[in-house]
């Protein structure tokens, strides 16, 4: 067959192993489908699939380690900026991504549960379809098995609406049969996407044609884990009651294929964190601030501000991980160097963390955990406002500007390694924190990042640094950093303040 | 085709040289160490074909970059890779890649019960080297860099590790960017002899068989 009838495509991969595997998947569901695959190496080891049916022919390449190529395309080269999907699934002649997937073979558990999330963003942020296929039970250290957190899955939710394009959470794996690709919908669910998409390229159809049912089946699932598990981990989900209305996965669908339904269609404030007056009762009776595991100026009058009111929580089940006490020492250390080399400021700051602050633990390691808490939605802007300047009176009068009625989130990240906070998981949690509890709704959060231990020279950067995937995210996400010694930083405008 | 131009790395070099296990029929990939995926686990094939799970390494522990095994030869092939010859001699880089080759010759070989291994438990194991470049090594190169890896092998040796490494050389074609694998077998003093090395060379090579 000619040259002008056959359609190329290219899958890009983290590694080859991903990339062939998912192909020859797609392979083995188009051949179901009357569809014949024939595959040739191209320089002895890229993989190069030809299907052929009834319509055009579609060639897909694979190509995997992304970094290894050159020219690498500029859509693929934007998404990467955001964090590595595993799969991208490109289409040459109008440069566009089609979609991009994320799989991986262990439940993240704990502060690591959200550790991808700053892909899907990076993903949905230029409306890159996005699939992510995770374990819903894994196998943990401990020998026990765990569950996959439901943040991924509502975050997905979120830009599913936002973004009108797909964002979708696969699980694959039972209770009995952990981290197993082979058990449960997710695996094919996800090839039977990408075959459809390749089937749609034969035909000459747009990519997402006719994915409005199984994304509404995909859709069902999301919502039916979000069901099943949130009460797991927090004490309120706004909407819950609306998780299984039957209509709802319909909707996702229709607006993930952008032919949104009418506003009014929506269940009222579904998703959305609301503010302070319109918890149910039960809930707001549980705000309670509570005492912290290491002392902290501004944390110590976060939690006073639950007690008050003014903000509340999201669970009270999180825990402390203590660090070996030559580890906090070093990192100390390094943190003050860094903070040292800094700009002149006025009024002055000083990096005052030292290793004595950090209580010890039962083990004989120290806790860096300040507040249990790590997210605290305010009612008001101008109520963070008055709590940063009561703990770090030096920045009274700096943080105007900012619409005193809007609310907030502030999100706590205790990190004391240098250059954590920028990497995973904590670049993910602000990414799904971020989108779930409000940047994108109709009635926006600021969101401010507060990272006592750390020194904010290192979120000053010239041009060079600016691939930084962490500073990335923040510059887009973040409203407001602060960091130890009481130092704010504004990404948007790189004012050190 | 877009024309684009690559870098060879190690992720390359391994997954060339797998592409042509993958074509040699009296051989399977155990075992391969991409960055994530449902690569992360030994796995093995019982009496019928079915691939089942052999062993899983623990987090943060060292592992190979291949395991590959031939029934027919009752032969397993420990692989360390790196995107080049001299990244190979490092001294800590020597140290480990001989480490792991015992340290799961002993593994291993007490999975006899395991249905998806059972009688590979008694295999040979032939420690490897593989590596990628754009010039051909010399074979002085190659006997100096199998005579390093012999030394370290030999502490704390694993009694099924034989003599002879397996070299194996993913050379990029200048110009075409073709990649060409070579594969040499290098004998060293110690070890059990129980592998045909003619033999072995043979296994792997699809286009004579």
């Amino acid at each position: 067959m000619s040259e002008q009838t056959t359609k190329h495509l290219e899958l890009w991969a983290d590694s080859f192993h991903e990339g062939d595997w998912a192909v020859r998947h797609v392979a083995s569901i188009l051949a179901g489908q009357g569809v014949r695959a024939s595959v040739s190496l191209l320089k002895g080891f890229i993989p190069e699939y030809v299907f052929r049916g009834s319509g055009t022919d579609v060639r897909v390449t694979v190509f995997g380690s992304y970094r290894s190529w050159s020219p690498l395309p500029q859509a693929i080269a934007d998404v990467l900026e955001w964090g590595k999907p595993d799969l991208i699934l490109y289409d040459p002649t109008s440069k566009r991504i089609i979609f991009s997937v994320e799989e991986t073979a262990a439940v993240p558990t704990g502060n690591q549960a959200l550790q991808r999330c700053e892909r899907m963003y990076g993903a949905l942020r230029v409306s890159v379809p996005f699939w992510y296929l995770i374990t819903e039970f894994g196998k943990h250290v401990d020998g026990g098995v765990r569950r996959d957190s439901i943040w991924p899955t509502v975050m997905a939710l979120k830009l599913t609406r936002a973004r009108r394009t797909p964002c979708v959470v696969l699980h694959y794996s039972d209770a009995d049969n952990p981290e197993d690709y082979g058990v449960g919908k997710g695996l094919d669910a996800l090839f039977r996407c990408l075959a459809g998409v390749v089937a749609n390229a034969a035909k000459g159809l747009s990519p997402l044609n006719g994915m409005e049912e199984p994304l509404a089946a995909q859709f069902t699932d999301m919502l039916n884990f979000v069901k099943a598990q949130w009460s797991e981990l927090v004490d309120f989900m706004p909407g819950s009651d609306s998780l299984d209305a039957p209509d709802l996965p319909r909707l996702y669908a229709r607006t993930a294929m952008n032919h949104p339904p009418n506003a009014d269609q929506w269940p009222a404030n579904f998703l959305i964190w609301p503010r302070f007056p319109e918890l149910p009762k039960a809930v707001r009776a549980n705000q309670k601030g509570r005492a912290l595991i290491k002392k902290d100026a501004l944390c110590a009058l976060l939690e006073n501000d639950i007690t008050e009111k003014r903000a509340y929580g999201l669970s009270n089940k999180t825990g402390s991980r203590p660090q070996p006490g030559d580890s906090i020492a070093a990192w100390i250390t390094q943190q003050k160097k860094m903070f040292s080399k800094g700009v002149v400021l006025e009024p002055r700051a000083e990096y005052t963390v030292a290793a004595s602050d950090f209580p010890e633990s039962k083990s004989g390691l120290f806790h860096v955990t300040t507040a249990k808490n790590i997210v605290y939605l305010y009612d008001r802007w101008s109520d963070v406002q008055e709590a940063i300047e009561t703990a770090f009176p030096r920045l009274a009068g700096k943080l105007a500007g900012m619409d005193r009625s809007r609310p907030a989130l502030v999100y706590v990240s205790n990190s004391l390694k240098p250059g954590r906070i920028f990497g995973d998981p904590f670049t993910g949690q602000i990414a799904a924190f971020a989108t779930i509890f409000g940047r994108f709704d109709p009635e926006p959060r600021y969101v401010i990042a507060y990272f006592p231990h750390q020194a904010y020279t290192q979120a000053v950067v010239g041009d060079e640094d600016r691939s930084n995937k962490g500073l990335t995210l923040m510059r887009e996400l973040t409203d407001l950093l602060l960091f130890g010694g009481g130092v704010a930083v504004s990404l948007q405008t790189n004012e050190v303040l | 085709m877009n024309s684009y131009d690559f870098q060879l790395t190690e992720e390359i070099a391994r997954w060339r040289f797998e592409v042509l296990v993958h074509a040699c029929p009296s051989w399977f990939v155990a075992f391969t160490n991409p960055t994530a995926g449902p690569w992360k686990r030994v796995m093995g094939r019982d009496r019928d074909g079915k691939e089942g799970e052999v062993f899983r390494f623990p987090r943060d522990s060292d592992r190979p970059d291949l395991i590959l095994v031939c029934d027919e030869l009752r032969t397993l092939a420990i692989i360390e890779a790196k995107d080049s010859m001299a990244k190979l001699m490092v001294d800590a880089q020597i140290t480990k890649s001989a480490q792991v080759v015992n340290d799961l010759a002993r593994t291993l070989s007490g999975l006899k019960h395991n249905a998806f291994w059972g009688a590979r438990a008694d295999y040979a194991v032939c420690p490897g080297l593989l590596w990628g470049g754009e010039r051909a090594s010399s074979r002085g190169e190659r006997e100096a860099l199998v005579l390093r890896f012999a030394r370290e092998l030999r502490e704390k040796a694993h009694s099924a590790v034989c003599r002879d490494c397996l070299c194996i050389e993913v050379l990029k074609q200048s110009g075409t960017g073709v990649l060409d694998v070579g594969l040499f077998l290098h004998a060293h003093a110690t070890g059990t002899n129980a592998i045909a090395g003619p033999a072995l060379l043979s296994s792997l090579r699809p286009d004579t068989r």
